[in-house]
């Protein structure tokens, strides 16, 4: 029972954190037609900064989380500012220049912030005790404040002004620019938001994993296969890929071994594009 | 009229082009001795290979990024069958290009289904579950380890492995029939169809062009060449290994063909050649490697898309303008 509760927070906590980047990912992808390679990039450079202001500066772990928020989401407005921009529709050339901000940020990281790995004390230390179960105190905190965000975004999303725009964008870019939608305005907004969960996501899961500057691509296929699971475009198909996803891993690394939970993902999307080629939510064939 | 008075001196130039080069790949060995340099040459060329293959699924406007997944198969299956069951290394190298096809085959069938880019995105996923698959195989595959001593291809007893020249002539074969392989098909019909798809689905769809049929045959050719290209490296460095076969390697490729122009031919050759020059000049510092790539790669596909082969075009255009002045 106890290794069990255990794997379910374990599962949602990743779930989680994937629904954080994911959601950005999608955003991104659906509003600017832009695939951003490089999104898990900055969540590796987001959880780096979090370490590297917190064991040279001594500052304290929720302003650490705050400035390499800010930090990540200036680096994000300059890349779509001086790169992606160009590329709104031509998901190839935006595709391969992300590639290109990969290498850079990457080895960056690598050279900038050292070889060693890195470390951050948990934020929230010890357990919740709940009717004889033990129950991490960290991950519990984190799952729920990234459940909090994701609902505030979809609330946004559907509701401000703003967040209408956005759909209106993805829905029809020219229908929406004659209802006098700004572009530019939209493109640095979604970039900014993008940025920003991915930061937080970053900085949430600092404390919990081991920080190497090899975390980010990976982190970001996983979140791809969980998105594809629910079908591309869709806010709550990426939030249910992304718990599918967690789930598996958290359970069959556990149970079995981390490789093996690996090849069952990619088990279960093969499985759910031969039944239903859109995933859970989305459309079988768009032509793009 | 003019036009085809145009192609045909295009083609002519292609020509002269491609024999100077051949001439040129012909004679080398016989002035650079050193193995060091032959041995820049021959990787060079392997990789060639597989910025070839990559293209003509870019073609079809679907971008492989995973394609180090198929090389990684052909370079095990290969490796595999000459150094377990002591098959001839020539029907192993056959063998895996066999297997790579046939895996490109049915993930095709299925991943081919996801529309857009997430189709490149998924590939890099397989990439990285065959990555771990190999990793916790460890009876067949050795894990972390890999396998050793793969031995390499002899004709007539005659071992080809033993001195750098041989294997020189026996890559430089391989490589040019598969350039001049996959250039046919790009020729062909089946390759206008694959052009046609790239610029437009919906188009070539109410054309009665078979959209999935083709994109298949494109991804599976290219996944044939990719095992070919893994299995002549597994049996050159005697040697393969989990760590040879990652997303970064992968990600190298694709920047390779890119920096080259992805609009011709001779792109991947190109961007290759050169990106292999500079990263050997580069040996001694082989962590700024990455940035050099993504400093080169930005502003080439930000101000210069179509890369490196478009340049002596361009030269000629702007001295010609000056000209006119």
């Amino acid at each position: 029972m106890q290794l069990l509760i255990e794997m379910t927070i374990n599962g949602v906590m990743l779930a989680t954190s994937m629904m954080l980047v994911g959601l950005g990912f999608t955003l991104l992808h659906s509003i600017l037609r832009i695939v951003n390679l490089a999104h898990g990039e900055l969540y590796m450079f987001a959880a780096m900064l979090v370490w590297y202001f917190m064991s040279h500066f001594h500052l304290s772990y929720p302003l650490a989380v705050l400035l390499s928020m800010a930090i990540v989401i200036a680096i994000g407005l300059l890349i779509e500012r001086y790169g992606l921009r160009r590329f709104r529709g031509d998901l190839l050339s935006g595709l391969i220049v992300s590639m290109g901000l990969v290498f850079i940020l990457q080895q960056g990281s690598l050279l900038f912030f050292g070889t060693e790995t890195k470390n951050i004390p948990s934020a929230f230390p010890g357990n919740l005790a709940f009717a004889g179960i033990q129950v991490s105190k960290e991950r519990v905190v984190i799952s729920l404040i990234s459940l909090a965000i994701i609902v505030v975004l979809i609330f946004f999303v559907n509701r401000f002004k703003a967040g209408r725009a956005m759909r209106a964008v993805a829905q029809d870019e020219d229908a929406a620019r004659l209802q006098g939608v700004s572009i530019r305005y939209i493109s640095t907004l979604i970039m900014a938001l993008a940025c920003g969960l991915g930061a937080i996501a970053g900085g949430l899961m600092a404390p919990v994993f081991m920080i190497v500057p090899t975390m980010g691509l990976p982190f970001l296929l996983k979140t791809v296969i969980a998105i594809t699971l629910g079908g591309i475009g869709s806010i709550g198909g990426a939030v249910l890929g992304a718990l599918i996803v967690g789930m598996v891993e958290s359970y069959v690394s556990t149970l079995i071994s981390i490789e093996i939970a690996y090849i069952a993902l990619f088990g279960i999307l093969a499985l759910i594009l031969v039944v239903k080629p859109g995933g859970f939510f989305g459309t079988p064939y768009e032509y793009v | 009229m003019n036009q085809v008075r145009a192609t045909q001196n295009s083609n002519r130039k292609n020509k002269i082009r491609v024999s100077l080069l051949l001439a040129i790949l012909l004679v080398l060995p016989l002035f650079v001795r050193s193995p060091y340099l032959l041995h820049v040459a021959i990787i060079t060329a392997l990789y060639i290979i597989l910025a070839t293959a990559l293209r003509l699924p870019l073609i079809t406007g679907r971008f492989n990024i995973g394609i180090v997944a198929f090389a990684a198969v052909g370079a095990y299956t290969s490796a595999l069958l000459a150094f377990k069951l002591g098959l001839n290394v020539w029907l192993a190298l056959l063998a895996g290009c066999a297997a790579s096809g046939v895996v490109a085959f049915g993930l095709g069938l299925i991943i081919l289904r996801v529309s857009g880019l997430y189709f490149g995105m998924l590939t890099m996923c397989l990439l990285e579950m065959l990555r771990h698959y190999l990793l916790w195989h460890r009876k067949l595959t050795g894990g972390v380890m890999g396998i050793l001593n793969i031995p390499s291809p002899t004709i007539w007893g005659f071992d080809l492995g033993a001195d750098k020249v041989s294997f020189y002539y026996l890559t430089m074969i391989v490589t040019v029939f598969s350039i001049w392989f996959i250039y046919r098909i790009e020729r062909s019909r089946a390759g206008m169809a694959f052009q046609a798809i790239g610029q437009s689905d919906l188009l070539s769809e109410h054309l009665g062009i078979h959209i999935a049929r083709y994109r298949l045959l494109a991804f599976v050719v290219s996944g044939i060449f990719a095992g070919l290209m893994g299995g002549m490296i597994a049996h050159y460095l005697h040697y393969t290994s989990p760590e040879d076969w990652t997303i970064m390697q992968s990600l190298t490729i694709q920047i390779f063909m890119v920096v080259g122009g992805r609009g011709s031919a001779w792109g991947p050759i190109v961007g290759t050649a050169v990106l292999m020059t500079i990263s050997e000049m580069l040996r001694g510092s082989k962590e700024y490697l990455p940035l050099v790539y993504g400093a080169i790669l930005i502003p080439v596909i930000l101000f210069y898309p179509r890369g490196l082969v478009g340049l002596p075009h361009s030269i000629s255009q702007w001295v010609a303008r000056r000209r006119q002045r």
